[in-house]
């Protein structure tokens, strides 16, 4: 292929998503290029193909690579429309929400370039859609949470410290990144992709936790309705985000596991103290504030409990410390991508299919890293889905039936 | 006199095995990079005093001083034609490297195996990897032989690089590593 026979279409297309997520006008574009305005009209309405140097400028212009505005198998993903739609902020939050939503534009983009090279299918066993009954959702979400960890095999009682493996396991695409401290997360159901989150960075593991089981909440029930997370409480929540706050309770802290915990530690001590709610939020890797309201929502503690120690104005990190609670590193990783996606940028660079620019691009890493990342990654292998197989030994081969 | 023009990858790993690009300056040629090249090269990996490894940010005038590099742009409409077909296959930096190594007549140091298909394809760039700079290197100034090995481990842990099975470099590469006799060269 040369350029001169690309997709004009495909070219326009990208341009236009380019130019849209630099936030820059057409105005501005046609002045970069000393053309005017119709002109550039008409390259983004595919009747123009813009010279190689035209191209080479506006690639810099749009803070992106001629080799991303080239390519033609896959389309960019509009999240933008439909996430906007989600906006339910101040006018001046808006800018900010944009970023965000360019950024997991670009991160969806990139895969489904990977998965497009490699010929990876999209994963698409996903968990059956939930429909709310006329019922109170709360108890609905707690009665989902416990049949869901059932069918992940999550058990009644434990916590879940590798939540985002679990959540990636099951076909949700979990992105991190540094997002305004008031943004939670974003998530959106992407056509012949999948299901898509992007979880702050910046925040407390806790919340990052929170958010994740609260977007699969949102994965289970409605998703095909793209939302944005903020930390700031609604006056008046709608269902389905009081359905993705009970579920990621429930999911997170079981009912089971959390009633036999409370009861073991009172049948020791005969009580059960605000030491013992540090401990207890510490072992389901939650905040002081998610455990205390669910303890509360279970009638094991008062009513008005977690308002009694928010006004006591010690910070929650006090009262831990004070506990003898020891902050535990995150059992998940914070990386930008998820393992797949990793493995699969891997894999299309040791078997050729790209540079090691543009792994590097890929990794949003310089090449040194790119390097370090892909050669830690070369022993595992990865099946014609893009599932890596950590292991040549099959951990379910049975070792009585050699004997 | 041959000409040659680096990309980013080359230079990191001769930067990390050489500790530096001042080596370059004894072949007796000339050495370029591309802008776009050169920009992603940020950072190379070097030993602290106490042999750990530690993360060197490259502070470009100082490579290009340090190399003697002549840092190119493209400058007219053939050369950003060419890097746009480039970069069908290759990320901007190889691709920009490319058209300069096609109108420039330079012959491109890559170890990139995308860039070198598209390389030997129809534009007919001549490409040299890093173990055939090495063996230049060694040829020219035989008496830095003995500096060889180390000069391969350092790329080997610091580039990272490492070669593939299938180049032909590879059992004198992996001589090299395991401290054997890695012979004249390639």
């Amino acid at each position: 292929m040369n350029y001169q026979n690309t997709d004009l279409s495909a070219l326009a297309e990208r341009l236009l998503a380019a130019r849209k997520s630099a936030g820059i006008t057409q105005d501005t574009a046609a002045a970069h290029l000393d053309m005017s305005r119709p002109t550039f009209i008409a390259i983004e309405k595919a009747i123009r193909r813009p010279r190689p140097e035209e191209l080479v400028k506006l690639a810099a212009l749009y803070k992106t690579s001629v080799s991303t505005l080239l390519r033609q198998a896959t389309q960019p993903p509009k999240l933008l429309p439909h996430l906007r739609t989600a906006f339910s902020g101040e006018a001046q939050d808006q800018d900010e929400l944009e970023i965000a939503i360019n950024k997991l534009t670009s991160f969806v983009d990139d895969y489904l370039f990977l998965e497009n090279k490699l010929d990876a299918k999209p994963v698409t066993n996903f968990p059956p859609r939930i429909r709310a009954p006329v019922a109170p959702i709360e108890r609905f979400a707690e009665h989902c949470a416990q049949e869901e960890r059932s069918r992940l095999n999550l058990g009644a009682h434990l916590p879940i410290y590798t939540l985002r493996e679990v959540l990636e396991d099951v076909g949700v695409h979990v992105f991190f990144d540094a997002l305004p401290s008031k943004l939670a997360g974003l998530y959106v159901f992407v056509p012949d992709f999948g299901y898509c989150v992007l979880i702050n960075r910046l925040h407390p593991k806790e919340r990052r936790r929170w958010t994740m089981a609260h977007e699969y909440g949102h994965f289970l029930m409605d998703r095909d309705k793209p939302g944005v997370d903020y930390l700031r409480p609604m006056q008046r929540k709608p269902e389905n985000e009081r359905f993705a706050d009970a579920f990621a309770a429930a999911f997170l802290m079981p009912d089971a596991g959390v009633q036999r915990r409370f009861y073991e530690e009172v049948e020791r001590k005969s009580d059960f103290n605000v030491g013992d709610l540090c401990g207890m939020a510490d072992h389901y890797a939650v905040s002081l504030m998610a455990m205390t309201l669910r303890l509360e929502s279970l009638g094991l503690v008062g009513r008005g409990t977690w308002d009694g120690i928010k006004e006591s104005g010690v910070a929650a990190r006090d009262l831990k410390r004070e506990a003898g609670v020891q902050d535990a590193p995150d059992a998940d990783s914070v990386d930008t991508f998820p393992d797949r996606y990793k493995l699969l940028a891997v894999q299309a660079w040791a078997s050729e299919k790209i540079s090691t620019g543009t792994l590097a691009r890929l990794l949003r890493c310089s090449l040194v890293e790119a390097r370090e990342i892909a050669y830690r990654c070369a022993e595992v292998q990865i099946d014609e889905n893009g599932i890596s197989e950590r292991f040549s030994v099959n951990l379910t081969e049975s070792l009585l039936a050699a004997r | 006199m041959s000409h040659y023009i680096l990309d980013a990858c080359a230079l990191i790993n001769l930067h990390c095995g050489w500790g530096g690009l001042a080596e370059l300056r004894t072949f007796g040629t000339s050495w370029s990079i591309g802008d776009t090249a050169l920009r992603e090269a940020l950072f190379v990996r070097d030993f602290d005093l106490n042999g750990d490894i530690c993360k060197v940010t490259l502070d470009p005038q100082a490579v290009i001083a340090n190399g003697n590099l002549h840092v190119l742009t493209l400058d007219n409409a053939q050369e950003h034609a060419s890097l746009v077909e480039f970069a069908l296959e290759l990320d901007d930096g190889e691709a920009q490297a490319m058209s300069l190594a096609f109108h420039r007549k330079r012959i491109l140091v890559t170890d990139d195996r995308p860039a070198a298909r598209v390389a030997s394809g129809p534009v007919g760039v001549l490409t040299m990897g890093t173990p055939e700079i090495l063996t230049a290197w060694i040829d020219s100034n035989p008496q830095q032989r003995h500096r060889l090995p180390a000069v391969v481990r350092r790329m080997s842990v610091l580039g990272p690089f490492q070669l593939k099975k299938s180049s032909p470099h590879y059992g004198w590469w992996q001589a090299l590593l395991s401290g054997g006799n890695a012979g004249s060269g390639v």
